[in-house]
């Protein structure tokens, strides 16, 4: 009978706090805007910030992925594509294209330089092919690439303003812009396009031509097995007839290179993402807290009736996860907007906060954040005098 | 109405706290992001610093180190020992790819030295010696701390298995630590013949380094050459810039964060204290000077939120340097003056909108109640 009734008192208390918050938040629509704002805001911060760690995943898979090849082969102890050089022996190609099961075998080569326009230098990776493997989606131009021709990225034409047919110089090497290729960026690095022939063109016009004997110009070879065979007997029989060369799956590629960037990156993205946290807390807590400070007299008034602890701390909760709930979806849409203006504005980095994983981490951590600010606020009414109510 | 405005947030001290700590939250970001690109900026150009060399001589096109790479003859370097006033010509080889120590995977300088020579190895080692051998390494520190690596343990480039030999100091960068082996062994690890990346030029007492490099450019073809001092700016210009957007955005977003913080706490502030806003404009208290109290407050609130950051940073600077040696921050003077204007600036436009809700109210609500 007593549990019945202590039931009957906490959803009534409950209740009358909820129709309390929902009046009050519809009364001051003002004030409402500019909290549910300023908590969208934080959340679209942390959204920001994790869907640019996501996007940093996402090129560096699309840098593999975008090859268009099942199998890698590498130089013999090599596991990445980004970052790292490899170095193919000059006859692995011939021995390759010699294995049963293999469809085609194209070379493909990675190499860093800085371009230099107008006093700004930006560090590109040269990706060097004979047609397979190299640009994925040409916004504008062709795909075509040699005699003097590159494909560059998106991100390379809007900073310089470079468009299609101008002429462009690498390393005081003279190239003509074919194409502008979207999304060939990763590692923070641009990627630009050529082929063999003006590879060894640039390596003789730089002076370094004499070395090129020496020099195993071709740095990954991208196979493709035959309609219907295994992939995994291609890479198995193709491991056992080439020697000083290893084949790597394009996932497992793929993962390597995320791995690499998570190792890189993690560490400052993770303080970033702390401090934006605890921003977001400090922000539900200060919401709360003048909330509750506005309504104190309300408080007093049902403490005074006898409402406890517990239903003011309930009502504070389900207060805090109104708001973020309804904050959420502001935030998703602030992040969205700034990440595509800085798809406009700087299309080297990748923002992806809708990213399944991104929303719910971040949902996650919000309804966490807005538990804690009430529990913070709590504070404040456990401290209210019910004898108060009386003295006025 | 300033001695009301700073009495009532004295008041309220802990709305004021967590307000100011959710403005330096939004702050802090601004200051973060720029921290860490400012510091790596300053860890990749060690190793060209650390070198004291009068001019670097590199591939023709070449102007950098960090994310180039380079090729120059080793015929070159004789013609340029030739010349009068170069006193030593050091030759370095040079690639940015992966080590692999302690079974993580490390995106490194490695610079390859000629086991003779001590021009241009580590400049400062903690433990163990110089890549004498082929095969041996020496690695940053902090790198041996991070994964427990230790003289005489395994390290990989590519499929060449290397010892460990070294541990050196001021060498480590979360984006390209320096790795040091010989020259012998990256050249076999790049499957190179003759060639050198770049090479360091002492000149001897009297000499201008401009000059000589000017002469190296007129008379040695396929090469470039530049000062020291001209090389590492170029360096350090070019790693900053490859985080100006980022810089730009991150203040752009913890900007306004703190504005909006900054308003809805001053907004807060407001509806607290409306009852008492309403008897003083019902006194007759002057429009202006009501003004005047909310954007005190806002930009007491601002400059409360950009000391708190600035103290975090430099807190979170020094845990970084303790705790955190994969993470590289810097702090500069320059950033705490741009967050004092950035506070200026919230606490403007912040204040601007409650004052407009200030001019809303109604004095005669006073005879209301």
């Amino acid at each position: 009978m007593r549990d019945t009734d202590t039931r009957r008192v906490f959803s009534g208390s409950v209740s009358v706090m909820l129709r309390l918050v929902l009046r009050r938040l519809a009364y001051e629509p003002s004030r409402t805007m500019l909290i549910v704002t300023a908590l969208a805001s934080v959340i679209a911060v942390v959204l920001i910030l994790e869907g640019f760690r996501s996007g940093l995943d996402a090129q560096l898979r699309d840098a593999v992925y975008d090859r268009h090849a099942p199998l890698f082969v590498v130089q013999q102890g090599v596991e990445n594509f980004i970052g790292t050089r490899s170095a193919i022996p000059q006859l692995a190609r011939a021995s390759i294209e010699a294995v049963a099961g293999v469809a085609s075998v194209s070379p493909l080569s990675v190499v860093p330089v800085v371009f230099d326009k107008d006093g700004r230098k930006t560090p590109i990776l040269l990706v060097v092919s004979d047609g397979a493997g190299g640009p994925d989606e040409v916004l504008r131009g062709s795909a075509k690439l040699g005699g003097g021709r590159i494909v560059i990225d998106r991100s390379l034409s809007e900073k310089y303003r470079l468009e299609v047919d101008e002429p462009i110089e690498i390393t005081g090497y003279p190239f003509r812009i074919s194409g502008v290729a979207s999304g060939a960026a990763a590692f923070f690095t641009p990627f630009a396009f050529i082929d063999f022939g003006d590879l060894i063109d640039l390596f003789w016009a730089l002076d370094i031509g004499a070395d090129i004997a020496s020099v195993p110009i071709v740095g990954f070879l991208l196979v493709t097995p035959k309609a219907g065979t295994d992939v995994a007997a291609v890479k198995q029989a193709i491991e056992k007839s080439v020697t000083g060369i290893d084949v790597i799956h394009a996932s497992t590629l793929a993962e390597n290179d995320v791995s690499l960037g998570r190792d890189l990156f993690d560490p400052v993205l993770g303080v970033l993402l702390g401090v934006a946290y605890v921003t977001a807390l400090v922000v539900v807590a200060i919401v709360m807290f003048s909330g509750v400070q506005a309504r104190l007299r309300d408080y007093v008034v049902l403490y005074a009736v006898g409402v406890r602890d517990s239903s003011a701390l309930m009502a504070l909760v389900i207060e805090s996860v109104i708001l973020m709930a309804t904050a959420l979806p502001c935030a998703l849409a602030f992040s969205w907007v700034v990440a595509q203006i800085l798809d406009a504005v700087a299309p080297l980095y990748r923002v992806l906060p809708l990213e399944p994983d991104v929303v719910f981490r971040t949902g996650v951590g919000t309804v966490i954040c807005g538990i804690a600010g009430g529990l913070m606020a709590l504070r404040l009414i456990s401290r209210i005098d019910p004898s108060e109510a009386f003295k006025q | 109405m300033l001695r009301w405005t700073l009495k009532s947030m004295a008041n309220q001290r802990l709305a004021f706290g967590f307000s100011a700590m959710a403005v330096a939250g939004a702050l802090l970001l601004v200051v973060l992001f720029d921290a860490v690109f400012v510091g790596e900026a300053g860890r990749i150009v060690a190793y060209p610093e650390n070198m004291h060399a009068d001019v670097w001589v590199m591939q023709n096109g070449v102007e950098n180190m960090h994310m180039a790479s380079s090729l120059i003859w080793d015929s070159k370097q004789t013609r340029i020992e030739r010349i009068a006033g170069v006193q030593r010509v050091t030759p370095i080889l040079y690639l940015n790819s992966i080590v692999v120590i302690g079974g993580r995977r490390w995106f490194s300088y490695i610079i390859g030295i000629e086991a003779t020579n001590d021009r241009a190895g580590p400049w400062l080692l903690e433990k163990g010696v110089r890549p004498h051998n082929a095969g041996d390494i020496v690695v940053p520190a902090a790198i041996g701390r991070m994964v427990k690596v230790k003289i005489g343990d395994r390290a990989r480039l590519a499929d060449r298995a290397l010892t460990v030999v070294g541990l050196s100091k001021e060498t480590f960068s979360m984006a390209n630590p320096v790795m040091f082996v010989t020259l012998e062994t990256l050249r076999d690890a790049m499957s190179l013949s003759a060639s050198h990346s770049y090479l360091l030029i002492d000149l001897k007492p009297g000499y201008d380094a401009r000059n000589i490099a000017r002469q190296i450019n007129t008379v040695i073809d396929g090469v470039h050459a530049m000062t020291a001092e001209a090389f590492i700016a170029s360096d350090r210009r070019m790693a900053l810039q490859m985080g100006v957007e980022l810089i730009g955005l991150m203040t752009t977003i913890g900007t306004g964060l703190a504005i909006l913080l900054t308003a809805f706490s001053v907004q807060a502030f407001i509806a607290r204290k409306t009852p008492e806003l309403v008897i003083l404009k019902a006194l007759g208290t002057n429009g202006f000077v009501m003004a005047g109290g909310v954007l005190i407050q806002a930009l007491v609130l601002c400059f409360a939120g950009m000391l708190i950051a600035t103290g975090l940073a430099i807190v979170l600077v020094e845990v970084s340097r303790q705790f955190l040696p994969h993470v590289s921050l810097s702090l500069q003077m320059t950033l705490v003056v741009r967050l004092a204007a950035l506070a200026a600036l919230g606490a403007l436009i912040a204040a601007a909108f409650s004052i407009v809700k200030l001019a809303r109210i109604d004095p005669a609500a006073a005879f209301r109640v």
